[in-house]
């Protein structure tokens, strides 16, 4: 008997391998957790802690004096040198107060600095009547000027001399006035902007034609404008040490799962760069895992899909300078789902749908497929296939892995350059990079015709993901697929799929699964992943964002 | 820091280990020849091979059979377009360059060792995913169990079980070689089997696995026959396998096939000739559907069997000068006509099987087993002999549903 158990016994060849199996993934998250944890507390240490950013020193930071030469001239000190600060003074019409102006070329409105400040003040002045009231004192000089000569809607006022520099420098104009103790501040930086343009990023065939700005306020106007509704919070804040810059943190208050946004909030008040150029940059300094290849936060121009995922219960974020907006939290569904899906109706959203699915996983999986039924397992291919594969490649010198590396790495360099291509000799150029390469290519018998009918469909179908971001993700991917279909074949392309797979379970983006909800399987979200259900059927919103009200007639 | 050099250093060696391995399995699909068809024969040495073993190129082997590989596309493959890759091509057997095919011929008394001997011969070595027919010549069934033969084609692990088996009744090569160009007699051997549904007188593929099956139940089986004269083919009758010995033991002819189809009730297609009582003019009916069903009954020690069969269809030739017009009189007459026919193919499967051949291929002892299980464990082991005694009846009825798309 014990002879027949120790039989089945496995040799230790085969106990080692298992143990491999068992210790090799676990030293692999082991190495990736501490290579985070480096990067993380690395980013935490923060060497400027000890000299927080530095600021105007007292000596500028004090209260303006009053006395109007010398607050003049200390303004000018402080930021006159600047060759786009402008002083303009003149003499308050009906008094023999001086008074100047000091604002920003380029970025201060000038209309509103002629018509509303000089011509008030220049022209009319004060009246001989008002002349006993207005300058009994300074206080009354200073609230006759608020109240009767400055007709403008934003007008602040202040006293010390920071605050004056500090906003001539974001655009506002301010005003001294001889003889009264503060400064008006007034207006705000009317500087270029862009119109508001198609987002070039996002195109659709239908829905709203319209997109973020680079300018805040004008994006906060366009979410509005997106619907009347009390309960869309925009709260502020300020990022930056050096250059600071507005951000707005977007929900719906009654939505909107409020541990979500406390824990948005508390991501934010950990930021800590001196300027974030992008919203790129919050998108990767508040992201969970940065080594995954896939993005956790998305990013749009479209203003209709952000107000659509805070209905959602998800949360925006917008950051001044910069027409992409952050979606967050991030599903894996998300990226491949069109605002379009919705606008249409629910049968032809669907099939779009899956047919996107379809092409991202020709995208990801396409050439990995190509070189390991090339290379691994010919029996795979159906007879008169193999047969016509057969001649074609008869004469190409290089293994199928070569070859897709080849074609797959030009393809990408002419998308590359596609980019940066000036737009007359763009389209001029692809028909060269396209046709002529490929075809010549084939002619020089150093890729196979087959080849190139995969490269192109792997490359059209990575257009059809509706997030750039997404698509550049299993562009990569696409290569690792590669080399491990060249090392392994299909036995590697699983491997490496289940890779992914395991990897995707594990991510999360704010709490919430990044499968969500396919993993944790609820069946009842399943209603907007791979078909869009009619709109009649979706009346609840999606369960995995914990939202507070859950019914979306509501 | 030196640390971190280290670290950096192991990652990168643990890389290393990994990328180095490379692709060690891989095999370029131009580096490989499909083999698409396999012809096995009673040895036979060709040309070449006498030539070669007079040089002395021969190993320990008796010559038991003779395997014929049919690969493509052969070697100097027309390219672009220029024609024929000149020269003769190296096998036995294709003189012509317009063929789209090669056979290749070796004998020895192990397939997989001849398998495997064609890699001494060909730089590219054969690959069997694509063997779609295996073609057994009737000499080599007749000598040899086709559980011998067939061994090593079930064990092995690259032949799909989804390969067509016939039976040549000359030689396999003969089956597997073709004048015309561009033809590849593999292809078209599997394509004929798809036309059942043009006639009843070809039997449902029998691929490896159903050879299996077969051959594994103990059963005696049909496989089909191709017959060959000139380099062209012909699918016809059916050559029967023993079940016991697992070797050929006869012929079925087309007509016998008919008759047996009417019993299995699977005619899909096909037509019905027979003459007209009247004047004995040509009348046929196409078949569209049939049904039939076995039915065994036992009383005390007596087996016997009904056969019930059904088929409707439709009348598609009718030679009557001048026309009869089709009255439902006629048709219930020509009905009548038709199931004589069927009767009569019938009638002589049943002698073939029961008289001539004593094997039981209409699947009568299947049915005895589903209804009396117990019955049938004690017959089992001498089925065949009762089979041969056991009185069978039949009723035929045949529906002619319409008269095609005649006008009178």
């Amino acid at each position: 008997m014990w002879s027949v158990i120790l039989s089945y016994i496995p040799k230790w060849t085969i106990l080692v391998q298992a143990l491999l199996l068992v210790v090799i993934p676990l030293l692999l998250m082991a190495l990736f957790g501490w290579i985070r944890k480096a990067i993380i507390s690395g980013y935490a240490l923060h060497p400027n802690q000890a000299s927080p950013p530095i600021k105007e020193d007292s000596s500028e930071s004090g209260p303006l004096t009053g006395r109007y030469d010398t607050d003049l001239s200390s303004v000018r000190a402080a930021i006159g040198y600047n060759a786009d600060v402008r002083v303009r003074e003149f003499t308050i019409r009906g008094t023999e107060n001086r008074a100047a102006i000091v604002y920003v070329d380029g970025l201060s409105d000038v209309d509103i600095i002629d018509t509303h400040l000089i011509t008030p003040l220049m022209i009319h002045g004060i009246p001989d009547t008002d002349q006993e009231t207005a300058l009994r004192s300074s206080d009354s000089l200073q609230k006759y000027i608020a109240n009767r000569l400055l007709p403008v809607s934003k007008l602040n006022e202040t006293s010390k001399l920071q605050e004056l520099t500090r906003s001539v420098l974001i655009g506002q104009t301010a005003l001294l006035v001889e003889g009264i103790q503060g400064v008006f501040l007034i207006g705000a930086a009317q500087g270029k902007v862009r119109n508001v343009e198609e987002p070039l990023s996002e195109a659709l065939l239908r829905g709203p034609r319209i997109g973020f700005t680079e300018k805040l306020e004008d994006n906060m106007g366009l979410l509005r404008m997106q619907g009347q509704n009390e309960s869309l919070i925009m709260s502020q804040f300020e990022v930056g040490n050096r250059v600071k810059k507005n951000m707005i943190v977007a929900y719906m208050q009654d939505i909107a799962d409020p541990r979500l946004v406390d824990e948005v909030h508390s991501r934010i008040q950990r930021i800590d760069i001196d300027d974030p150029l992008e919203s790129g940059y919050i998108e990767q300094l508040i992201e969970d895992n940065i080594l995954s290849p896939f993005p956790q936060l998305q990013n749009t121009e479209r203003p209709d899909r952000v107000i659509a995922s805070l209905l959602e219960g998800r949360v925006a974020i917008l950051l001044d300078g910069t027409p992409f907006a952050l979606i967050l939290p991030t599903t894996f569904s998300m990226l491949l789902q069109s605002p379009e899906d919705y606008y249409e109706r629910w049968i032809p959203g669907s099939f779009v749908r899956i047919l996107r699915f379809l092409a991202a996983m020709l995208a990801l999986l396409a050439p990995a497929l190509y070189i390991s039924f090339i290379s691994f397992h010919p029996g795979l291919i159906p007879t008169k296939l193999a047969l016509s594969i057969i001649e074609t490649r008869q004469g190409v010198p290089f293994p199928s892995i070569i070859e897709a590396l080849i074609m797959e790495i030009s393809i990408e360099i002419l998308r590359e350059a596609g980019i940066r291509l000036p737009k007359p000799i763009g389209p001029a150029m692809g028909i060269v990079g396209g046709l002529i390469i490929g075809d010549a290519a084939v002619n020089a018998g150093i890729v196979s015709p087959f080849l190139v009918i995969v490269v192109a469909v792997t490359a059209i179908s990575s257009f059809t993901i509706p997030v750039y971001s997404a698509g550049i993700t299993l562009r990569i991917l696409r290569f690792a697929a590669m080399l491990i279909a060249g090392a392994l074949g299909i036995y590697g392309v699983i491997m490496f799929f289940l890779l992914i797979c395991c990897h995707l379970v594990r991510l999360k983006s704010f709490g919430v699964p990044y499968l969500n909800p396919l993993i944790p399987y609820r069946i009842i979200d399943w209603k907007d992943i791979l078909i869009r259900a009619p709109l009649k059927v979706m009346k609840k919103r999606p369960y995995m964002l914990r939202p507070n009200d859950a019914d979306r007639r509501n | 820091m030196s640390r971190h050099v280290r670290r950096v250093l192991l990652a990168a060696a643990s890389l290393l280990l990994l990328i180095s391995t490379g692709c060690w399995s891989a095999n370029e699909i131009e580096d490989v020849t499909v083999s698409i068809g396999l012809g096995l024969d009673t040895a036979k040495e060709s040309a070449f091979e006498k030539e070669i073993n007079e040089q002395g190129a021969h190993y320990p082997k008796e010559n038991v059979i003779t395997a014929t590989i049919q690969i493509i596309p052969p070697i100097n493959a027309k390219k672009g377009g220029q024609g024929g890759g000149g020269g003769g091509g190296g096998g036995g057997s294709s003189p012509s360059s317009e063929k789209a095919y090669l056979n290749e011929q070796l004998t020895g008394d192990s397939v997989i060792q001849i398998f495997r001997q064609f890699s001494l011969r060909r730089d590219r070595p054969i690959i069997g995913h694509h063997l779609k027919v295996i073609v057994v010549a009737r000499e080599l069934a007749q000598k040899y169990s086709l559980e011998q033969i067939f061994d090593f084609i079930l064990r092995d692990n690259e032949i799909r079980p989804s390969c067509l088996v016939v039976v040549s009744h000359r030689s396999a090569l003969e089956a597997l070689s073709s004048e015309e160009p561009g033809e590849i007699p593999a292809l078209y051997l599997l394509g004929v089997v798809n036309n059942r549904y043009r006639s009843n007188k070809i039997l449902p593929p029998v691929s490896l696995i159903k050879l299996d099956s077969a051959m594994q139940s103990g059963a005696s089986f049909l496989l089909q026959n191709v017959v060959t004269a000139k380099d062209e083919h012909k699918f016809s009758g059916a050559a029967i396998i023993k079940g016991d010995t697992k070797r050929w033991i006869g012929e079925l002819t087309q007509y016998d096939i008919e008759g047996l189809s009417w019993i299995k009730g699977d005619v899909v297609g096909g037509a019905l000739k027979t003459y007209a009582s009247r004047g004995s003019y040509t009348i046929a009916y196409e078949p569209e559907t049939s049904k039939a069903s076995i039915i065994p009954e036992v009383s005390g020690d007596d087996i016997s069997f009904h056969i019930k069969i059904k088929t409707e269809g439709s009348l598609i030739e009718d030679w009557s000068f001048p026309e009869v017009p089709s009255s439902p009189q006629y048709i219930h007459e020509l009905e009548g006509q038709f199931e004589e026919e069927i009767k009569k193919q019938i009638r002589q499967v049943l002698h073939k099987m029961q008289k001539v051949y004593h094997v039981d291929v209409g699947g009568f002892g299947e049915q005895l087993k589903f209804k009396y299980p117990k019955r049938w464990r004690k017959l089992k082991e001498r089925w065949e002999d009762i089979f041969s005694h056991v009185p069978i009846t039949y009723d035929v009825n045949v529906t002619i549903k319409d008269v095609a798309s005649s006008t009178d």
